[in-house]
């Protein structure tokens, strides 16, 4: 395609640049070119004219239709008073033009806006008034307004003339000249095309670079405050030796001045470096820069806090409406026009990009107030230092998202030379919640003060802990934001209710606006129910020591987040009831019944999870343009992974372990190459992990003794039927044994279900460790495979016990090192401290205690670290109430304490098994569909009535004995598979032992019958005495 | 105005692999462009009911919709995306004039590409539509129809270059680009065309003289 201009016709050539030029508003005429080109000259005379008129014409034609004109080919010359000279340059707000005010004499500038910009009263009269209030500021920082008028149906404002240049331009200026610090990426002509640099900017950054700035008498006396000069001497000595082009050139600054006046006579300007209009090779900066930079920010934040006295805000502080004039004073323009203008800005296309850039995030919600105005002067702080926007993206949803999540990076992380405290007070200005930053523009000045003349500065950094939970705090303004998708979400509804999509053309439209109802729904859930795949909703922090964390969304359900919950589950059903016959949007919807799925796992809904994430899998599954796509199938093993733990956590062990199976030959069936990704072994790791774990994790399976949270066996083989039982020697039923007996002892006392064979356990987690603990090495950042990993550790230890006990401890330890280093790192997640507990407390019993019911030091250990688990625990519970899962470990917890006291202290342990009852009666009425709740229950009330007969409260033991009867059987009938039969019938025996005791012979004969009655004939397990 | 290619391939890089983020850069490029288009092609009888914007909007959409066919042809990706803005130009005027439209042919393919009416159509009214002066009102329905019949006597290519160069701002080798032509041949039909449109202009009656004064020259 590229072609060599000489073959074009060279009048025609001439005739682009022509247009060309009267389009950037200059005023091109035809005798220069008759003159420049003699040899065309009669052509050009001839067709030139013909030129001109048609680009005229388009100005009267947009008048004529009323709709907008484009300003391109505006030749005015004269509006009123005023002679148009030349446009200086053009913005999102209209063109400036230089004008020369004839009655006065006077140079001015002129802002021409667009027309269509005004067209209804409201906004026109908006519009006068915020230029009344701008034209009531006198500040020397601020660009004095003049005057407004209207000719021709175009608007104007007349302002002084600053002969300066944007710091946008200065930017761009230093950007070039800084290869090194460069925005990154490449720019991929993203952000909106800077204005030509020029001469001037050149020469005009270049003084910025060098420090060679003042400020001018005028401000310092003016600026709120002190009036002493600001020429107090660097201490560059104590710097290190900058790069900058002052120590090549002499250092010449002269001591006690900041700078010299860039227009001082006393440097001819032949010898003075700066007055070249050349730029230098590169731009390197150093100490000079930095202050000019803070100089730059006191100015405009001295102008900011007198506005906002005045009660005025700005609301688009950005380097394109700050001039720095060739004294080095910053003026700012264009106040307040952006809410004068404003015209829903939010849904036009692309139109608003470019501003939004540096847009405080309560102002996306709609809230502005003078932090906004400080926080985005902030951002243009942290762009002058760093050379790159703090936020870069073209696409408008990317840039709202990472605004309101996202934190830019450090900026000492880009130029390691800028300083400390100067990072410090841009990181304050730029703080999320509002609440944080400086409370006003002129305690942002003042801490620039502090900075310019060497005092500490006000600003404190904010420890890692103390980010971490601002930024949970954040949260909270994700629900702000959801008021806008939700009316999103509700057109969306509106448009794919049926009957309403008829054309295919409708319909298309209404897929595009579910993607993007998708995308924004995603985005919320992100934040309330994270993916399990590290990718998108992390957050990265740094650390005490400078290192990078990335920060995990928080995992676990508030009640807010359930409710959020609830609601997107509408939408989400919505969607997923959807037919897609595009490809892509079926991806979609699979999506979104994998979340579906996820949601109502998360709130306990397993039958209604499992469908949803069976039309998943079914939709991923659908013949679609990428088959064999190793990440489309990381992504259905990964539901296939979650309905199995659905499938355990109701009961159902063999279709959960099949459906793990399942998910380990989706993954192997991943072509070779595509292996490699994290994510892929992640999945895979997992995969193991689940299929080495076994049943038994969530509710599950009637806990035939009570060895741990969540009722697994744990213990020595044989011997154990769990520390709450009392020690062995202890005889009799009556001392309420921890339920009946145990299993016959196999596989380390586990209960046995069909098809998991330990030793295929023990392989699968091995594999799972090995494929973990490389990707750890791999990726140290990813907290996701560190938790894995421990817990793999965890359940490797549990399986080695008896066999081989060295390991087993060792793993213990290092799942405990892990989930230590985790929960002190990320204080804010609870599933690791919740996981700590529980390995805490699976300690507790892990001990080569053989003899641990007489050893009191094994006992007293045993105890500490049930007392760990409980702390842990509590904090948890009382935090989220409303995850039952922390509620139910608490429970374990006081359960196994509760044996551990049994003997020593009996009140002690009558008290914490009544505290156990309590919380799991709470549990037990909130879930009543989990049987696994309604057994502990049981186990609890038996624990209870076995205790209280041993202190000789008979009748309360009776009840005690009877409500756990009345569990078991509510438990049966909720559940009839549940293979508790034996459990009920022991418990009726011991029932009727009791009522011997207290001597009502009628109902004990009766239990004693119930007993006989219940006795399991087939699988000729024994069930009692 | 003149995108340098590297911009263009690397967008045209990206587009072709589906990148969204391109496809919105590549808008908000030229979106200024594009909206001039739609303005200067829409039928009078929609101005006012039709906001040049929604067209923009429904023609991203389309455009996202149909990312993953970019690759199909080989169109630089302004050109394309122009090409989809016009199809939903098209289908807007279809929609909304319906039955109304004029002529069975109003709708005319130049280049390859449907437009809703004819480029004359389009370039008569701006020519004409610069009589504001309630003075010259009486006359101008009248010099309309003498302006069209004018401009259509032109060769449908030449309209259509002065249309792209003038109301669409295009450069030469993207109007070469669009009509299927060889710069050099793009070029030289301009020329040629600015010099017949002068010459059709002033045999109307009236025309010249009402318009602006040409700069000093």
């Amino acid at each position: 395609m590229p072609q060599t201009d000489d073959q074009r016709d060279p009048l025609e050539v001439l005739a682009a640049e022509f247009v060309e030029r009267q389009r950037s508003g200059q005023r091109p005429s035809i005798s220069e070119y008759t003159a420049k080109h003699p040899e065309l000259a009669e052509e050009i005379e001839e067709l030139f004219p013909t030129i001109a008129a048609m680009e005229q014409l388009k100005v009267h034609k947009a008048e004529a239709s009323g709709g907008r004109a484009p300003l391109a080919a505006l030749t005015l010359d004269r509006l009123g008073d005023f002679r148009i000279l030349g446009e200086i340059g053009r913005g999102g707000m209209g063109i400036v033009y230089e004008a020369f005010q004839e009655s006065l004499g006077r140079h001015v500038a002129v802002k021409v806006l667009p027309r269509q910009s005004l067209l209804n009263s409201r906004q026109l009269q908006r519009f006068q008034r915020e230029s009344q209030t701008a034209a009531r500021l006198h500040h020397s920082n601020i660009v004095p307004v003049f005057g407004v008028g209207e000719q021709e149906g175009y608007h104007y404002i007349v302002m002084q003339l600053i002969r300066g240049v944007g710091l946008d331009s200065i930017l761009a200026e230093l950007q070039q000249g800084s290869p090194a610090q460069a925005p990154s990426g490449g720019d991929r002509g993203e952000r909106p095309p800077a204005p030509p640099s020029g001469a001037e900017a050149v020469r005009l950054a270049g003084l910025l670079v060098r420090g060679q700035f003042s400020l001018s008498r005028d401000f310092a006396a003016s600026s709120s405050g002190s009036v002493e000069s600001l020429n107090v001497p660097r201490a560059e000595a104590a710097v290190t030796p900058p790069f900058s082009f002052a120590v090549t050139e002499g250092g010449e600054k002269p001591s006690g001045s900041h700078g010299v006046r860039a227009d001082e006579g006393a440097r001819p300007a032949g010898s003075d470096p700066g007055a070249t209009s050349s730029r230098p090779e590169t731009w390197r900066l150093g100490p000079p820069y930095w202050q000019s930079v803070a100089v730059i920010g006191l100015q405009v934040a001295d102008a900011l806090q007198y506005a906002h006295a005045h009660h005025t805000l700005h609301r688009d502080v950005k380097p394109a409406n700050l001039l720095l004039d060739s004294q080095g004073v910053v003026w700012i323009t264009d106040f307040g026009l952006a809410k004068a203008m404003e015209q829903d800005n939010v849904t036009q296309t692309g139109a608003v990009v470019g501003t939004l850039r540096y847009m405080a995030p309560e102002q996306l919600a709609g809230q502005t107030d003078p932090r906004s105005d400080v926080y985005s002067l902030g951002l243009t702080l942290y762009e002058l230092l760093t050379l790159r926007p703090a936020f870069e993206d073209t696409d408008r949803s990317s840039l709202v998202r990472m605004i309101t999540h996202g934190e830019p990076v450090r900026p000492r992380k880009i130029n390691s030379s800028i300083p400390r405290d100067l990072e410090t007070i841009v990181l304050k200005a730029t703080a999320h919640d509002p609440a944080d930053r400086y409370r006003s523009a002129g305690d942002l000045a003042s801490d620039l003060r502090n900075f310019l003349e060497d005092r500490p500065i006000a600003a404190r950094r904010a420890s890692a802990v103390e980010r971490l939970w601002r930024w949970a705090r954040r949260n909270r303004l994700v629900a702000a934001l959801t008021a806008s998708t939700f009316v999103l979400l509700i057109l969306f509804a509106a448009v794919t209710t049926a009957g309403y999509v008829r054309t295919a053309q409708e319909r298309r439209k209404a897929e595009a606006v579910s993607a993007l109802a998708l995308e924004a729904l995603d985005n919320i859930f992100g934040q309330f129910a994270p993916d399990r795949i590290p990718s998108a909703s992390t957050l990265t922090v740094v650390g005490d020591s400078d290192e990078q964390i990335t920060v995990p969304v928080q995992p676990v359900l508030s009640k807010e987040a359930a409710a959020l919950l609830e609601h997107m589950l509408a939408f989400y059903d919505r969607l997923a009831g959807e037919s897609g016959d595009d490809a892509k949007l079926r991806r979609k919807i699979a999506e979104a019944n994998r979340r579906v799925g996820d949601i109502r796992q998360r709130l306990g809904q397993y039958e209604e999870s499992k469908a949803a994430y069976l039309r998943a899998i079914e939709l991923y599954r659908r013949p679609a343009a990428s088959g064999a796509d190793a990440d489309l199938r990381t992504e259905i093993a990964r539901i296939q992974n979650e309905l199995g733990n659905v499938c355990t956590a109701l009961n159902e062990w063999e279709t959960g372990r099949r459906s793990y199976q399942e998910a380990l030959e989706t993954l192997k069936a991943a072509p070779a190459q595509s292996t490699a990704n994290p994510q892929y072994q992640y999945e895979l790791a997992r995969t193991h992990y689940y299929l080495g774990r076994g049943p038994g994790r969530s509710p599950g399976p009637f806990p035939l003794s009570l060895g741990g949270p969540r009722g697994r066996h744990r213990g020595p083989p044989g011997s154990d039927r769990g520390p709450i039982g009392p020690p062995p020697e202890r005889p009799g039923p009556e001392k309420g044994e921890a339920g009946p007996p145990p299993d016959r002892p196999e596989s380390a006392g586990r209960p046995r279900f069909p098809g998991w064979d330990s030793d295929d356990r023990d392989r699968n987690l091995q594999k799972a460790i090995a494929l973990l603990e490389q990707l750890v090495a791999s990726h140290p950042a990813v907290p996701d495979y560190r938790h894995l990993l421990a817990r793999c550790y965890r359940e490797a230890s549990f399986h080695g016990f008896g066999h081989r006990e060295s390991i087993t401890s060792e793993s213990m330890e290092r799942a405990t090192k892990i989930l230590q280093a985790l929960v002190a790192e990320y204080p804010d997640v609870p599933d690791y401290r919740y996981d700590l507990s529980e390995t805490y407390a699976m300690q507790a019993n892990l001990r080569p205690f053989s003899r641990e019911a007489t050893d009191p030091a094994a006992q007293k250990q045993a105890r500490g670290m049930l007392e760990k688990a409980l702390a842990i625990s509590e904090e948890l519970v009382a935090e989220h109430p409303n995850v039952p899962d922390y509620a139910a470990s608490q429970v374990h917890i006081r359960l196994r304490l509760a044996g551990l006291l049994w003997l020593s202290d009996p009140t002690g342990a009558e008290a914490m098994l009544r505290k156990a009852f309590d919380s799991q009666s709470a549990l037990v009425r909130r879930f009543p569909r989990t049987s696994f709740y309604r057994f502990s229950m049981a186990i609890i009330q038996d624990l209870l009535a076995g205790l209280l007969q041993q202190r000789g409260k008979l009748p309360e033991a009776r009840s005690m004995l009877e409500g756990s009867i009345a569990s078991l059987q509510a438990a049966i009938a909720r559940d009839p598979n549940a293979p508790i039969r034996g459990v009920l019938a022991y418990n009726y025996m011991r029932l009727a032992d009791l009522l011997r005791r207290i001597g009502d012979e009628q109902a004990a004969a009766e239990a004693a019958r119930q007993a006989e009655s219940l006795r399991p004939s087939r699988d000729g397990r024994d069930s009692g005495p | 105005m003149t995108d340098s290619l590297a911009d263009s391939n690397e967008l045209s890089t990206r587009l072709k692999c589906g990148d969204r983020d391109a496809l919105a850069a590549l808008f908000a490029q030229y979106r200024d462009r594009l909206w001039r288009m739609v303005s200067f092609r829409m039928d009078r009888r929609l101005m006012g009911r039709v906001d040049p914007d929604d067209v923009l909007q429904e023609a991203y959409l389309a455009a996202a919709s149909r990312l993953e066919h970019y690759g199909d042809g080989s169109f630089s990706p302004f050109v394309w995306m122009r090409m989809i803005l016009m199809q939903t130009l098209t289908d807007v005027h279809r929609h909304h004039l319906g039955t109304q439209m004029r002529d069975a042919d109003r709708e005319v393919v130049v280049g390859g590409c449907r437009y809703p009416q004819a480029t004359s159509a389009s370039l008569a009214a701006q020519f004409v539509g610069h009589f504001t002066s309630p003075s010259r009102a009486a006359v101008r329905a009248e010099m309309l129809t003498q302006v069209e019949q004018a401009v259509a006597a032109m060769e449908p290519i030449d309209q259509e270059i002065l249309a792209l160069r003038h109301f669409e701002e295009l450069t030469n080798s993207e109007v070469a680009e669009i009509l299927g032509i060889q710069q050099k041949a793009a070029s030289i039909r301009y020329v040629r065309a600015i010099k017949r449109l002068r010459g059709v202009l002033s045999h109307v009656p009236g025309f010249f003289e009402g318009s602006q004064d040409a700069p000093d020259g």
